[in-house]
């Protein structure tokens, strides 16, 4: 039998795809981002499973200690290959990175919703949206802001995407944790208070 | 115990974070003194990490793990790239090949500290865990040498050096007391080891309050 994950993902991205066709420029090019991050997060369940399957680690472990690197990792690649291959403006880059995110958020919360044993709610649905699209928005963000370092600097690029990469692991690694406690409101409150500042400070700056 | 000093080395790295946030994200500040406020927020969400695994998640206060060690790696990029920027080329202009040949003393002195712990017969650790424990402290061998080397050099006309001296040494010191960290590890109970970390965290604090002196000594410079 074909993976539920799989036929998902096809229903997400087979009518965004058509869209490539219609869109032309930047929009273009933020519709392939999102359909990137979809597709990664469905490659990085498949990752997963497998490591589950190969190993004896409990499910816990492996979403703490395993998931947010695996995560991260795909998700800052494409935008590390835009970057050093295109080197687009920062603002292009910025917004391709939360695209990414988008997108992966979005896979990410259907094949919950697919896959969940849980009775879920109509709030928890919204919580669980809203904290998932801002916890995967603002990691890959952090690899995306440090990328736009890239064309100034080669050097500093290299070890400060590396550094902003690690602090986006971690900080998914501690998201992870707090959803699966006692107190799950936690964990979607933490991308909510780290969003909505960043997302002031990059308007603010780039209104400046 | 152990808990109770991972709060307090959690409490002093995020007052650490939002102050060096509050004074140091300002458009006229070098990239070289935020660069060390990022290194303390990374830290800061490593020690966050360690509660919160003991508190809600079934972990331990005490010992390494591989998020930890990513955390670690990570503040220690965020050194280095202060470090490696055009803060270096203004700095140096190439010409002291003595001082660079001195400054290989700092990675040299961490790659022996190194070299004991690993292969010390006191250590139980797996060889995975010694190989990523060592991978994660990597770019302190480079942040010290770069460290080492403008401590070394003479004065820049500009007096640029002369506004960070004081964060490369605390900088030294906790590449020094990172590396002591796994050695000592060996020796001592977890409780010792968390008091250990808790001073690490004071290192933390020194060098942002530097970082505020030494940035507004740059600003006066330019």
């Amino acid at each position: 039998m074909e993976s539920p994950d799989l036929m998902l993902f096809i229903c997400l991205a087979a009518p965004l795809s058509m869209m490539l066709f219609v869109f032309k420029g930047k929009s273009r090019a933020i519709l392939g981002f999102l359909l990137t991050g979809i597709f990664m997060c469905l490659f990085a369940g498949e990752i997963d499973g497998f490591i589950l399957s190969r190993t004896n680690l409990s499910v816990r472990f492996l979403t703490v200690n395993v998931t947010p690197i695996v995560e991260e990792i795909l998700k800052a690649l494409p935008i590390v290959f835009i970057a050093f291959l295109i080197k687009p403006d920062r603002q292009f880059l910025l917004e391709g990175a939360i695209a990414v995110g988008v997108g992966f958020a979005t896979m990410e919360n259907a094949c919950l919703l697919l896959n969940s044993s849980v009775a879920l709610s109509v709030g928890l649905t919204v919580a669980r949206g809203f904290g998932a699209g801002m916890l995967h928005g603002v990691s890959t963000l952090a690899v995306g802001y440090s990328m736009t370092l890239a064309s100034k600097d080669k050097k500093l690029s290299f070890t400060g995407t590396v550094a902003a990469l690690s602090t986006a692991i971690i900080y998914h690694s501690i998201y992870n944790i707090l959803v699966q406690s006692k107190y799950p409101a936690l964990g979607i409150l933490m991308p909510i208070l780290t969003f909505i500042p960043i997302v002031l400070a990059l308007r603010r700056k780039s209104k400046a | 115990m152990a808990i109770f000093l991972e709060l307090a080395a959690f409490a002093v790295t995020a007052s650490v974070f939002i102050f060096g946030a509050f004074n140091l994200f300002k458009k006229e500040i070098p990239k070289y003194f935020k660069l060390y406020v990022c290194a303390a927020g990374c830290y800061m969400l490593e020690e966050l990490w360690v509660i919160v695994n003991a508190l809600l998640g079934n972990g331990k206060a005490d010992g390494l793990s591989t998020v930890r060690l990513v955390g670690i790696f990570g503040c220690l990029c965020f050194m280095l790239s202060a470090n490696v920027n055009e803060f270096d080329k203004v700095v140096d202009d190439g010409e002291n090949k003595k001082a660079k040949l001195l400054s290989l003393i700092a990675p040299a002195i961490l790659i022996a500290l190194c070299a004991v712990s690993v292969f010390s017969p006191l250590n139980s650790m797996t060889a995975v865990e010694k190989v990523m424990g060592t991978l994660s402290i990597l770019p302190a061998l480079f942040g010290s040498y770069y460290s080492l080397k403008h401590l070394l050099l003479p004065e820049d006309s500009m007096g640029f050096l002369r506004a960070t001296r004081k964060i490369d040494v605390l900088a030294l010191a906790f590449y020094l007391l990172t590396y002591l960290y796994s050695l000592a590890n060996l020796f001592f109970s977890n409780l010792i080891m968390s008091l250990y970390d808790f001073l690490i965290t004071i290192v933390f604090l020194g060098i942002i309050v530097f970082c505020k002196k030494g940035a507004n000594k740059w600003k006066a410079l330019i």
